[in-house]
């Protein structure tokens, strides 16, 4: 255990965790994972995550203080990021031009997987309700706090997304006959 | 073919897994660092930005070369991407299972596991050091009794007497939890209000020179006697010195008390 869970436990659990950089250690590899579900790639996820770390860590003490529970609020975080980032630059990026950690590109291991191509190419919104739903295995009611919506929207992002993802799944099925 | 089973299957993939490179985790807590000072130095209170500039000063020792202004240069998560198709021998590691990751919006209740009280050692082996070592420029020191005028053992109402700190952050607990003015990191009371720790992040040095990114063999050299990670303050039996490491340099440093009171 950390240094600081041998303290007194009249320190209180934020006392406990409060490192930021032992809560990052051990929460990277799980956040990178949940990040590649998240964006569909690993560099969008490694930006993702290190973005909404940065946050995190630079009001730790509140964070841990607030929300009780730093690794729920990071992986809300990421999502609500995730999204309102899309948002932001679908506006802006009329011109494409590529952030600069995407020029030394890895080939994505999941290049000839159809089912993560029809997820990729879904809006970040429905992306995200699938993430929650399948990944986190989140009820409907939990996603819909995680995210700020109403359990409707979950409802409607969610079986849009279903059935984006069954048409195109078919269509490349059929494309191979 | 199920659609569900489909993506159950395709969120376990083992290739969803992405190596964190050994040095991601400094990077992203300089990264916090730095997001910390821009939005400090965008706010103009006389005391955030003393507290910016003691922050600033921690930095500059911490590293050999001082950063040109943190916000210039934005170094990205480097990361190596799993593109071994069959990980036959590789362990999985850490896919978070759906237990652990559930978002859990209720906070863990505090208090539930009790360790043993420190056994402190009661008597004093070395003598004091004496008083008097210069701090670097811009440190408050860490002494073994306290920092600044905030001492061990204060009653709460001492503390706020000497306005050294920011109003309470937390007493849903029991325990009182307040932000320190004098440099980033917090002062811990116990049940019965008085002051039983010291945790700082940057800003400090104790007396014996150890601050925040001290290589961890300085620092043991500095004390002989630690046991783990943590060591009795010398020339105040009833405390300990409590370093957090990270990458070998300290991250954190502690000034707990032996003598505490639970909360609640």
């Amino acid at each position: 255990m950390t240094v600081a869970g041998t303290l007194n436990p009249g320190l209180g659990e934020s006392y406990a965790v409060d490192d930021f950089g032992e809560f990052v250690r051990a929460a990277l590899p799980g956040l990178l994972r949940y990040g590649h579900a998240l964006t569909g790639n690993p560099h969008d996820a490694a930006d993702l995550v290190q973005t909404v770390l940065e946050k995190v860590g630079s009001r730790w003490a509140r964070v841990v203080r607030n929300t009780g529970d730093p690794l729920a609020y990071t992986r809300r975080a990421m999502a609500n990021t995730h999204i309102s980032r899309w948002r932001r630059t679908r506006k802006e990026s009329l011109v494409a031009e590529l952030p600069d950690i995407a020029a030394a590109a890895t080939p994505d291991p999941f290049e000839n997987e159809p089912l993560w191509q029809a997820l990729r190419a879904l809006p970040p919104r429905q992306r995200a309700v699938i993430v929650l739903r399948y990944y986190e295995g989140l009820s409907e009611a939990e996603i819909a706090s995680t995210l700020g919506v109403s359990a409707g929207t979950v409802k409607s992002q969610a079986s849009k997304a279903m059935a984006t993802l069954r048409t195109r799944l078919s269509a490349t099925e059929e494309g191979r006959c | 073919m199920d659609l569900e089973d489909e993506l159950n299957r395709l969120f376990h993939d083992e290739r969803l897994d992405m190596r964190v490179a050994p040095d991601a985790e400094t990077h992203v807590v300089a990264g916090a660092r730095r997001v910390r000072r821009r939005r400090v130095a965008l706010m103009s209170a006389a005391g955030v930005l003393s507290a910016a500039v003691l922050a600033g000063g921690a930095f500059v020792l911490a590293r050999p070369t001082p950063p040109s202004n943190g916000i210039a240069q934005q170094p990205t998560l480097p990361i190596e991407t799993t593109s071994s198709p069959t990980p036959t021998g590789a362990p999985s590691s850490s896919g978070p299972t759906e237990s652990s990751t559930r978002p859990e919006v209720q906070a863990p209740s505090a208090g539930t596991s009790r360790p043993a009280a420190p056994t402190a050692g009661t008597r004093s082996t070395t003598p004091p050091p004496s008083a008097t070592i210069p701090s670097p420029v811009g440190l408050a020191i860490l002494g073994p009794s306290g920092v600044g005028r905030m001492r061990l053992g204060m009653t709460e109402e001492q503390l706020l007497a000497t306005s050294q700190v920011h109003s309470p952050e937390r007493s849903s607990a029991g325990c009182a939890l307040y932000t320190s003015k004098t440099a980033t990191g917090t002062v811990h009371l116990s049940a019965d209000k008085t002051v039983v720790a010291f945790a700082f992040t940057s800003g400090v040095v104790t007396p014996e020179r150890v601050t925040i990114g001290s290589p961890e063999e300085a620092v043991r050299a500095a004390y002989s006697g630690m046991t783990g990670n943590s060591v009795r303050a010398p020339g105040n039996a009833n405390a300990t010195y409590e370093f957090t490491f990270i990458g070998g340099k300290v991250s954190k440093i502690a000034l707990v008390a032996a003598q505490q009171s639970e909360c609640d």
